[in-house]
């Protein structure tokens, strides 16, 4: 999608800060050293009953957030946080917002804060929708009389004019989540943090919704935004930050910070997949390992869309068989077979005890982005087919590039309409 | 980081704008909805005086003694339920709290304006009873506003220190219920000072609230009957329940001074 994504130039104009060229402002934010531990007790007392009578129970361990995190956001800079799930990014911008206190470093923030961590703080299911909006409003320090003033606005933006009087209690989810995100993204503050509240509604207010951060952004707002939404990050980031364990890993380039994430995620999937897997067989053959090659014969994980793919698989046997066939089915990541591959071991006849095959097949990879599985199989067949060896999730392999349709599999495509 | 010291108008706007939801959803906005809030209190106030004519036969001596004892149920009222909404406020509104800059003191803070409303309609209904029952008007009326004042003192004292308690201590709630009944049969709410033995009278009174129902008595509704000091060894005793109320204003500055900063993290 070009709408809205930025060029090179303005990205630099933004990175330094003020675009008109006053770059002594001092940035919108700025976070020196920032480690915060949270204590984690293994029992937590809740009365004062277990406190008394169970005194020896004290033990508690730590769990790190944050360490020692360094960056800057500079005015009117859009900024995006990755990081897996418990990698400390709510905490960061709990401590951005001063609602945790870092146990070491320092935040300073230049402009007022609206944090949107949460969206529909305060909303209370027997009100309608003036009244849900006032104390919205007034927890993010908003007064009666603006918010007053702002609610037309924000109920056309909601699309929910006709249900001014129906208490929020006979919503649905998505008319809820609407009025929450109008009520909240109404705010006029100079930085905005933004946790996971994009994937909100429908398709066409989730379009709106983007719109809606594409105008802040053009108000030259700062902003914060943490999100899975890789995509939203490529398109709206002027620089982005990969957060692991609450260790800065990675910051800079959208792109490039996008690509350490998903690597990072793919490294951790592939060194998981072996592990655990499911696997079936009589033993009369071996899987020993499975591996990906690019075009050069390079061994990787990572392909791009239409990027020929090699998926190479040794088996070792440990019986004579007869009718042997190795070969493997490829798997989205719902599990869902996309097709499958079966070759004989051997041009004919049986296979000796102790011989080792390596098959390879070679096929373009029109998958969408994701990643995929590679289940591996050796059978034999007498009368009836018997399994020597089947792993699931043995080797995983991942596709980049952009999204074309829906599902997993895209090949190139020529479509022409005639129109009569 | 610094301690801030707490912007003290938005924690008013914050504060006030959560008391009128709360008052909004409480009777959902309908003078109906107030009048049927009403009716419990009522019946508890008709229970109560029945037993005490029909049967105890303790407040045919009291003079306006119905007035009297809506008078007390009213205040009692307004001191048990204030506290014991207060109590798990912080922890119900956890989410809240961690997701947006919201000073922490809102929230018990918004109970208690709340409360006070309430409390402001519930003494015009007193006032109309009072006036209905004849009672004389005297300059000793002038002591209403500081007795009240002292109340919403006391009761503001416990709004600060049972939150933070019910945080870690989560049975600091069965406890509280228990000292609220305590309090309600120990102080003269349905009986009056003289009805207690005299040797009973100085512990009785060192509970600030028995204090603050006998001089509402003699302020009020008899003037006659003597002031709360007076049942004491020497008024140096009025000291004590005022030290109570003091020691818990400092208790509830102390434990909201150390349990806000991290307040997030502990719910």
């Amino acid at each position: 999608m070009a709408v809205g994504s930025r060029t090179e130039a303005e990205r630099a104009a933004a990175m330094l800060g003020a675009p008109n060229g006053a770059a002594k402002e001092p940035p919108a934010i700025e976070v020196t050293d920032v480690s915060k531990t949270f204590k984690i007790p293994e029992h937590r007392y809740t009365s004062l009953k277990e406190r008394v009578f169970r005194p020896q129970r004290r033990a508690s361990h730590t769990f790190d957030a944050l360490r020692n995190v360094s960056f800057e956001v500079g005015r009117g800079e859009f900024f995006g946080i990755l990081g897996r799930n418990g990698s400390g990014k709510s905490t960061l911008l709990r401590t951005i917002a001063g609602i945790l206190r870092p146990d070491s470093g320092s935040v300073e923030t230049h402009g007022e804060i609206s944090p949107m961590l949460a969206l529909g703080i305060g909303f209370h299911p027997e009100l309608a929708a003036r009244d849900n909006v006032l104390i919205n409003g007034a927890l993010h320090g908003i007064g009666r009389k603006e918010m007053l003033r702002r609610f037309p606005s924000i109920l056309e933006y909601a699309e929910l004019e006709e249900f001014v009087d129906l208490p929020l209690k006979n919503y649905s989810s998505g008319m809820m989540l609407r009025l929450a995100f109008a009520s909240g993204i109404h705010v006029d503050a100079d930085i905005l943090l933004l946790d996971e509240i994009l994937a909100v509604g429908d398709m066409q207010f989730q379009e709106k919704c983007f719109e809606t951060i594409r105008s802040l952004q053009r108000d030259g707002k700062t902003i914060l935004l943490v999100t899975h939404a890789l995509a939203a990050i490529n398109q709206f980031c002027d620089r982005a930050m990969l957060l692991d364990h609450g260790s800065v890993v990675s910051m800079g380039d959208p792109e490039r910070v996008i690509n350490d994430y998903t690597s990072a995620a793919l490294e951790e999937i592939v060194a998981e997949g072996d592990a655990g897997a499911e696997r079936w067989g009589d033993g009369t053959a071996e899987i020993l390992d499975l591996w990906f090659e690019d075009v050069e014969g390079k061994r990787v994980n990572q392909f791009r869309r239409g990027e020929e793919i090699t998926v190479k698989i040794r088996a070792h046997f440990n019986e004579p068989l007869a009718d042997a066939h190795i070969g493997f089915s490829l798997r989205d990541q719902a599990n869902q077979l996309l097709f499958d591959v079966s070759e004989p071991a051997v041009e004919s006849g049986d296979v000796s005890r102790g011989t080792e095959a390596v098959l390879a097949t070679t096929f373009e990879g029109w998958l969408n982005p994701g990643y995929y599985s590679v289940w591996p199989i050796v059978a034999h067949i007498e009368e009836i087919t018997h399994i020597s060896d089947l792993r699931a999730n043995f080797g995983k392999f991942m596709i980049e590039g952009e999204v074309q349709g829906i599902g997993p599999l895209h090949p190139r495509i020529h479509t022409d309409v005639e129109v009569n | 980081m610094r301690w801030r010291p707490p912007d003290l108008r938005r924690l008013f706007s914050v504060s006030w704008t959560l008391a009128i939801t709360g008052f909004k959803m409480r009777y959902f906005g309908s003078v109906l909805g107030y009048l049927w809030s009403l009716v419990r209190p009522l019946l508890v106030f008709a229970v109560l005086y029945l037993a005490m004519t029909e049967i105890l036969h303790i407040g045919d001596a009291i003079p306006y003694y119905p007035a009297y004892l809506i008078t007390g149920l009213v205040l009692y009222e307004f001191f048990s339920l204030t506290t014991t909404e207060a109590e798990g406020s912080l922890v119900a509104n956890q989410v809240m709290i961690r997701s947006i800059i919201i000073p922490p003191l809102a929230i018990p803070l918004s109970i208690i304006l709340r409360s006070l409303i309430d409390l402001a309609i519930k003494l015009l209904i007193v006032a109309v009873v009072i006036a209905i029952s004849g009672v004389p008007v005297t300059s000793d009326w002038l002591q209403i506003p500081f007795l009240l004042a002292f109340l919403v003192l006391f009761t503001t004292a416990m709004v600060g220190i049972l939150p933070t308690l019910f945080i870690n201590y989560r049975d600091t709630a069965p406890v509280w219920e228990v000292i609220l009944q305590l309090m309600f049969w120990g102080s003269p709410i349905v009986y009056t000072i003289e009805s207690v033995p005299e040797n009973l009278r100085t512990v009785m009174l060192l509970n600030p609230f028995a204090l603050l129902m006998t001089q509402v008595r003699h302020a009020v509704f008899d003037p006659s009957a003597p002031p709360g000091w007076s049942y004491l060894p020497s008024p140096a005793y009025v000291l004590i329940p005022a030290a109570i109320v003091a020691a818990c204003l400092v208790t509830a500055v102390v434990l909201l001074r150390r349990t806000t900063p991290r307040l997030a993290e502990q719910l």
